[in-house]
């Protein structure tokens, strides 16, 4: 499978010849491939399909939330459901942890797991190598673009969830956990950084996947790497025995921004979180770079 | 790509080694950072040092922003629970882990937080507004005082055990656990100084207190003294033979100065429930208020209410000779299990403690709402310091209710046999039940010269409940508690 040294002339798809024909002169090469990589993410029918299935499940979920809430919730069902029914603007935080367990893992990891072998298994990566850019370059691209699309899919998860919450529920001044209550815009921010927070979670599951990816030539391997990665840790997050090692899982700070919505904001779970996902981030990011530009490239 | 290609694929590899490596190093430096550094101090005497810490116990502490921590592994088995994060240990013994934000401005001026994961449960005292909050439940209850609270304070006397309502937050609070420690100083008791450490990112002097009897389950206290203003920052308590603490209750951050008056006042949100709660000016006999208003209310009805050994020693086990210090009725619950804490995944649990009284003569379920008392009767100390034991005398109902929770599997305490002798008993329902049961469970029947009963061992306490009915419980070897049986717990 893997062979030596990629060549220049590699069989071309379409896609490349079109990613080629693009180029203008002054526009350095690597940036005309982030440019038709974004593409690639952002207009590819699956990632479409994809987003509109995360674009969905808060509308579904908001519509199923008015239905069954009546009142102040008793304290049930994930969390800040129960101060959903008073202010709609937990329906983005509701939905947030809610989907943070399956559904937005699962789109990253769908699209990191297939960066590298996607590209292999289509025979579409020699082509690829063939842009003067250079493979960590060309690595780099591919980790961008996952960046990109986690942060779209927190932010588009998070915004529909607000908006829907905003259609269906009353809102007004925030209620803080601690009790106090902030104004609707400081609420507003504090759950958009909270979606951030989500999407730096995510940039470092995609580091994972983007690891896998460069392990093997199916995609379909390094999803379900990243995934069995992800369920894997959420189960030993689970289990009280393990609590030494917890922290060093790397699912178990993602709800760990509970402190922005303290008064005063307690920022230690926040940090912790950032610091764990900068860690997962180098380390898979280097494994990554390690294979890929050490690996002979056939396909 | 030339360049690229002339390192070595071996050195590739080198590089996200090199990173979890680094990351490696980096966790386990700030781990050892934040842990016990031993910083130069001057030299001083044991007898310095303490007549330092008098002179600094006798001035209010002054406003403060700090985070306690209580830990302890006893060795009870694992109690039901509703909360799956609750956690045992690798024997499937409980571990309890309480965390709570302090917020102290004065003696009427206190908020206290306990966080739990996508949740949060305050108590708040604004002068003499005090109020109490669940975010779980979206609960916020508004205590009203008795006016004798007025002059007691609810205090600084937070700092001080066995007073008013905040009574069990003082059952944490390192102060008042060290002050009791340091009050009962005695012949027998050999201090000695051990390596400075640093606690709560202060370095602190470290007094260890080992009990000269071979006879208290106690093999070492190590209290940690603020090298720089002499207060106690923390207290661990070492089992006869083990190097790790059993109990330990401490600061793990520590800013001096005035917080916010924001952190007072309270206002309850919109869409809240609003409850107001009377607080009795004569709170039932032997109830702790700490289990009472802050428990049953739901307010961290773990962290702030009666936590295992802080209160038992607050009520006086060994810690302070004289249990008439404090007003009875005040004090700490003695030998109490409350759980089902706050969290993510358990909701609506928000006063669903559970205290098991058993030292200051009752034994008490506190269910959803009510507390529930089987049997009660003022409690004795025998003995003294480390040997010192909490008895209740006999009880005829105390033994019915021991008898029918061990045999049946089902269903609840009977009225009629376990109240019949103590007024005002209800039936204890639900999770407190089970709790009660597993607790007596872990009991092993043990009889002797003295007659014969259950005992209960944890690493740090031993409870006997003899079969007329009478609670013996301390820090002692079983010896101890038999000895003690023979006399004035008939």
């Amino acid at each position: 499978m893997w062979t030596s040294a990629a060549s220049p002339t590699g069989p071309d798809s379409g896609e490349l010849a079109e990613r080629q024909s693009r180029g203008a002169k002054h526009v350095p090469p690597w940036f005309r491939l982030f440019r038709s990589e974004l593409r690639l993410v952002f207009c590819r029918p699956r990632n479409l399909a994809l987003l509109g299935v995360l674009a969905f499940i808060p509308v579904a979920l908001g519509v199923l939330f008015k239905l069954s809430l009546s009142g102040p919730g008793g304290g049930g069902g994930p969390a800040f459901l129960n101060q959903v029914a008073g202010n709609g603007v937990f329906l983005g935080l509701a939905v947030l942890v809610l989907m943070l367990s399956l559904f937005l893992p699962l789109a990253v990891c769908v699209v990191a797991g297939d960066a590298i072998a996607g590209e292999a298994s289509h025979g579409t990566l020699r082509g690829l190598l063939a842009v003067p850019a250079g493979r960590t370059r060309l690595l780099a691209v591919k980790l961008a673009s996952i960046v990109l699309f986690a942060l779209a899919s927190c932010l588009l998860v998070v915004g529909v969830a607000v908006l829907m919450g905003v259609v269906l529920f009353p809102v007004g001044r925030v209620t803080l956990l601690s009790g106090t209550t902030v104004p609707l815009s400081v609420g507003l921010l504090r759950v958009l950084f909270v979606a951030l927070y989500a999407a730096a979670a995510m940039v470092a599951l995609g580091s994972i996947g983007l690891a896998a990816s460069t392990l093997t030539v199916h995609p379909v391997g390094a999803i379900a790497a990243a995934l069995v990665i992800v369920l894997a840790s959420e189960i030993a997050d689970a289990v009280p025995q393990l609590s030494a090692a917890h922290p060093f899982l790397p699912t178990h700070f993602w709800l760990s921004f509970d402190g922005l919505f303290r008064a005063p904001v307690d920022w230690s779970g926040v940090q912790h979180g950032l610091l764990s996902f900068a860690a997962y981030l180098l380390i898979f990011g280097a494994v990554a770079w390690a294979r890929f530009t050490s690996a002979d490239v056939a396909s | 790509m030339t360049r690229m290609r002339r390192l070595s694929t071996r050195a590739r590899w080198a590089v996200p080694a090199g990173i979890v490596a680094a990351a490696g190093l980096v966790a386990a430096a700030s781990a050892v950072a934040s842990a016990d550094l031993a910083p130069a101090l001057p030299a001083r005497s044991v007898a310095q040092l303490l007549a330092k810490v008098a002179l600094a116990a006798a001035k209010p502490i002054g406003p403060v922003t700090a985070t306690v921590q209580e830990s302890s592994s006893l060795g009870l088995p694992a109690l039901p629970s509703a909360n799956p994060s609750q956690g045992t240990g690798p024997l499937g013994l409980a571990q309890n882990n309480e965390t709570v934000n302090v917020w102290y401005l004065g003696q009427t001026h206190i908020r206290i937080a306990e966080q739990t994961q996508m949740g949060e449960s305050d108590l708040r005292l604004d002068g003499r507004a005090l109020w109490l909050w669940n975010s779980k439940t979206q609960t916020a209850t508004r205590v009203i005082l008795p006016s004798h609270f007025d002059r007691n304070g609810l205090g600084p006397d937070y700092l001080s055990p066995g007073h008013s309502v905040s009574s069990g937050a003082a059952a944490i609070d390192p102060l008042a656990l060290a002050a009791q420690l340091l009050a009962a100083l005695g012949p027998s008791t050999r201090v000695s100084l051990e390596r400075n450490v640093t606690v709560a990112g202060r370095p602190a002097y470290q007094l260890s207190l080992v009990p000269k009897t071979s006879r208290s389950l106690i093999g070492q206290v190590l209290i940690a003294i603020d090298a720089r203003r002499f207060i106690p920052l923390r207290v661990e308590i070492f089992a006869r033979g083990s190097s790790s603490p059993a109990y330990e209750a401490g600061f793990t951050a520590l800013t001096f100065g005035r917080p916010s008056a924001s952190n007072f006042s309270f206002t309850p949100p919109p869409g809240a429930r609003v409850k107001t709660v009377t607080v009795p000016t004569k709170p039932p006999s032997g109830l702790g208020l700490g289990s009472l208003g802050l428990g049953s209310l739901g307010v961290g009805g773990n962290g702030l209410g009666g936590l295992v050994p802080g209160g038992f020693l607050n009520s006086g086990g060994f810690g302070s000779p004289n249990p008439d210090s404090a007003a009875p009725g005040l004090r700490a619950p003695s030998i109490s299990t409350n759980k089902p804490r706050a969290s993510a995944s358990t909701p609506g649990n928000g006063g669903q403690t559970v205290v098991v009284v058993a030292t200051t003569g009752q034994v008490v379920a506190i269910g959803k709402d009510q507390p529930t008392v089987i049997g009660k009767d003022q409690p004795t100390v025998i003995g003294k310091s480390w040997l010192s034991v909490i008895a209740t005398p006999p009880n005829p109902s105390v033994a019915a209710a021991v008898q029918q929770l061990l045999t049946r599997t089902t269903g609840s305490v009977t009225p009629g046999s376990a109240g019949s002798a103590a007024p005002g008993t209800s039936n204890p329902v639900g999770p407190d039940l089970a709790v009660l049961r597993e607790l007596l469970k872990a009991t092993t029947s043990v009889h002797g010269a003295w007659g014969s009963g259950r005992l209960l061992r944890t690493t740090l306490v031993s409870v006997l409940i003899t079969s007329n009915g009478a609670i013996l419980a301390g820090a002692v070897t079983p010896a101890v508690l038999y000895a003690d049986a023979v006399g004035p717990a008939k």
